[in-house]
């Protein structure tokens, strides 16, 4: 078993939001995904730590904001590494209430979905809200975040309670070398391509 | 409402296979997430009509192989558009038996991951299985395919059963043609790599011995395409 497999699997990197009795929270995610399209559903698998794991439980309902290449690093700290108990997050940020009553964080979003609760699966640590498209609506051009970009170029972290949380010390680090007469590091993570 | 904020959402692109007592299938899917870290699960969104959504359901077992970015398009065409109730999909392809009794496709694969489902929901159209990783392994080095570069690098079609298949919205340039079997439109300005077809090639001047890089239909299944008025 080699758990560096889960790093080539493909995501973006959205904020879901919810509601609940007027509040609102939001939380980044990348597993988002449709799962039918007639009629369009999509899933999202969150925390159930997570504050807004509760306000979509209680509400049934989320939006979610597909965000750009462009935020930076603090943007996705405030979302990501911090809850919803201790901040108000969407304070600082752009946004508007939608059809849903849901929150839809606008900054560094090239489109939205709005999502009411069809079906829910328990997996553990984290529930799988699954839900019909209520709304959607592409608000500017340009490349998606991807969670791939987030870490390698962007060089983001992972919170422990994302579903993709891999722990360090799990990961296989192969000792790189340098050479004593040029002073070329051989990584092994990314091998001598000119050589094979 | 707008489905095109549909397609900003990122993929990538996988053969998903399963088995059903000793035959074996496989599909391409985007629809698949890591969904929990301790233990791992994943989900996977498979159309009802699929064969390999028959064997997932009898065996409970799946794996899927995270295809790597040079995947050439027959070899999608093979899993993605053709049907396991008429070809072995699995014949001449380089393949292991996991520890699931799971086929796993190594060809074009960067890493793979076999899983035995342990809970599903009903979607209408789809299932989606829940499923816990028993085994993982890396095969190469490289970069995986995504289903944003599949579609608008490699002009890869979108079958009707994926789970994002939205009604091609085609701002049409002129003379484009696209194959009647399995949908795959080919672009003079793309050309065909795979077939060393290099861009700027008219249709018309493609070898009369040309087939369609995803399913081998020959030239005389291809339409053009109209213009539309944009």
């Amino acid at each position: 078993m080699d758990i560096k497999t889960l790093y080539q699997i493909s995501y973006g990197l959205y904020i879901i939001t919810s509601t609940r009795g007027g509040k609102f929270n939001g939380q980044i995610a990348n597993t988002l995904f449709q799962v039918t399209s007639e009629p369009p559903t999509v899933a999202v698998s969150i925390n159930k730590q997570n504050l807004t794991h509760e306000f979509i439980r209680d509400s049934r309902v989320f939006a979610a904001s597909i965000l750009s290449q462009d935020p930076p690093l603090s943007f996705i700290g405030n979302f990501g590494f911090k809850s919803g108990r201790d901040i108000d997050k969407l304070a600082q940020v752009n946004y508007k209430v939608g059809k849903t009553g849901a929150p839809i964080v606008l900054d560094h979003t090239l489109g939205y979905l709005e999502v009411k609760v069809i079906n829910e699966v328990d997996v553990g640590t984290h529930t799988i809200f699954i839900g019909e498209l209520m709304e959607a609506e592409t608000l500017r051009s340009g490349e998606p975040m991807t969670y791939a970009y987030y870490h390698e170029v962007k060089r983001g972290t992972a919170p422990k309670t994302a579903p993709t949380y891999i722990k360090e010390e799990k990961v296989k680090r192969l000792a790189k070398y340098r050479c004593t007469v040029c002073g070329y590091i051989y990584d092994p993570e990314k091998g001598d391509p000119m050589a094979e | 409402m707008n489905l095109l904020a549909l397609r900003k959402m990122r993929y990538g692109l996988y053969v998903v296979s399963s088995k059903k007592d000793d035959k074996l299938n496989g599909l391409i899917a985007n629809g698949v997430s890591q969904v929990s870290a301790v233990p791992a699960n994943f989900v996977v969104s498979i159309n009802k009509e699929n064969l390999t959504h028959e064997f997932i359901k009898a065996s409970k077992v799946l794996s899927f192989s995270v295809l790597s970015k040079d995947a050439s398009l027959s070899f999608i065409g093979r899993f993605g558009f053709k049907s396991g109730r008429e070809i072995d999909k699995f014949k001449g392809i380089n393949y292991k038996i996991g520890k699931t009794g799971a086929p796993i496709v190594l060809d074009n694969t960067l890493a793979y991951v076999e899983a035995k489902v342990i809970n599903e929901a009903d979607l209408g159209t789809h299932t989606v299985f829940i499923a816990q990783m028993v085994d993982s392994d890396i095969i190469k080095a490289g970069e995986p395919m995504t289903y944003d570069y599949y579609s608008e690098v490699r002009r890869g079609p979108t079958s009707k059963k994926a789970p994002l298949y939205i009604e091609q919205i085609t701002v049409i340039r002129a003379e484009r043609y696209q194959c009647r079997r399995c949908g795959y439109v080919y672009d003079p300005e793309v050309g065909d790599p795979d077939g060393n077809i290099s861009p700027g090639t008219p249709f018309e001047l493609l070898p009369d011995d040309w087939k369609c890089p995803i399913c081998g239909a020959n030239k005389n299944y291809f339409d053009k395409l109209e213009s539309s008025a944009e």
